[in-house]
């Protein structure tokens, strides 16, 4: 079962129509809709892109290798999909692309198990006054698809059909690793607990 | 967990973010009608949510980056309307090793061509790495993920019992694609009722049909 856009869809719809109508202008050599456009989109794309990466100066490089490319290919786009979806999938692929060419950063590090841990621990976690620290830590061990993943999620409030077709893999996928990096979040603050207490 | 209570709660985090279709919405509710326990985890979630949101990524590069942007795209377009003039102003000496290269290319055409026959009438000295696997690229394919608890040889003894053969992947979130020579949904359910190392399959032959083990 597919699911939808989300209940804000007519201002997602919006903005989706504004971009088509700028990609369009990008693709006939306008730099003021080029312009426009990086202004729509700079501050969510760079965020996502800093969220797999957590260094500033290599997020903003792969920022502008990634509109280059929408530069380059503005006329290739046939709307198959959200301009933002086709967006994200070109900043997601030039930063893993950039990941693997990193040797600092390993591309799915085991930082702590999966398992899942459902103690009370973790709820209460975030419940206590250092909760913001605690996840904040936490969100940083994931792993870097989890990352992806959950910032698709839960900032840009993807649904899972959109954010597989991102980062191309099935929409189980998505869901599972979403599962899976709930699960992981809630052992890594059962632990921190654990160190707290 | 059962499979049924981690279904529902794969939903859950799409829940939080409003994105659910309407069934699926409705699917939720009913269950958080039925178990108070699951108004925990979306709690949880709702939490990690306003987290995740209020995360401070650090500025992004604003109006420089569009200069920067705007500097990368004049530079570009330079490049391209000076490439005729580059070539016209080309010394005698590039042009003289660009002919030593095109003369290298042919020579190296002409080797090709005489030489590939003798390997293929051979064909048991040259065996490519991936074993044969090049007959069933135009195959059946199928995406499959692992459970991240799985061993390559249980993995291994896996594809060879369906004979199945990786043609791509790993991608960044450990998806890989196999052909198979055989049903290709045949082998989708064979695959998924290793649950113990299957995590999803997806026969891409046939239009999307993604499951998980145990479904």
């Amino acid at each position: 079962m597919k699911n939808t856009t989300p209940p804000n869809a007519s201002e997602k719809i919006s903005d989706n129509e504004t971009a088509v109508l700028l990609l369009e202008k990008i693709g006939k050599g306008n730099e003021q809709a080029f312009a426009d456009f990086y202004r729509l989109f700079e501050k969510r794309l760079f965020r996502f892109i800093k969220s797999k990466l957590n260094d500033s100066f290599e997020a903003a490089d792969i920022l502008n290798e990634t509109l280059l490319e929408v530069w380059r290919k503005a006329d290739s786009f046939e709307g198959r999909s959200k301009v933002s979806t086709w967006l994200f999938g070109i900043a997601y692929y030039k930063t893993v692309d950039r990941m693997r060419k990193r040797t600092d950063i390993p591309m799915d590090e085991e930082n702590f198990p999966e398992t899942a841990d459902d103690s009370p621990d973790a709820m209460a976690c975030l419940l206590s006054a250092e909760r913001g620290e605690h996840i904040r830590y936490c969100l940083e061990k994931l792993k870097s698809v989890q990352k992806a993943v959950m910032e698709l999620a839960f900032f840009q409030d993807l649904p899972y059909g959109e954010i597989a077709r991102i980062v191309d893999c099935p929409e189980n996928t998505v869901k599972t690793r979403m599962f899976h990096a709930k699960q992981a979040m809630k052992h890594c603050l059962s632990s921190r607990m654990g160190a707290d207490g | 967990m059962s499979d049924i209570r981690q279904d529902l709660e794969e939903l859950l985090p799409f829940y939080v973010n409003g994105s659910l279709s309407p069934e699926e919405q409705k699917r939720v509710e009913q269950a958080l009608a039925e178990d108070p326990s699951i108004q925990k985890e979306i709690d949880f979630l709702e939490q990690l949510r306003a987290e995740v949101r209020d995360l401070d990524r650090g500025n992004s590069p604003g109006e420089f980056g569009l200069k920067r942007l705007q500097k990368a795209l004049k530079d570009e377009q330079k490049l391209v309307n000076s490439a005729p003039q580059t070539g016209s102003a080309v010394s005698g000496y590039t042009r003289g090793w660009r002919l030593a290269a095109i003369a290298a290319c042919l020579l190296l055409l002409l080797q090709t061509a005489v030489t590939l026959p003798l390997w293929q009438k051979r064909g048991d000295d040259l065996i490519a790495a991936g074993g044969g696997t090049g007959s069933q690229l135009s195959g059946q394919i199928i995406s499959v993920t692992f459970v991240p608890e799985a061993r390559e040889e249980n993995i291994r003894n896996l594809l060879l019992a369906v004979d199945a053969s990786i043609v791509e992947g790993p991608s960044a979130l450990g998806v890989y694609r196999l052909s198979v020579a055989q049903n290709s949904d045949a082998v989708v359910e064979k695959l998924l009722a290793h649950r113990n190392l299957v995590e999803t399959a997806q026969n891409d032959s046939s239009g999307y049909s993604g499951r998980k083990a145990g479904q």
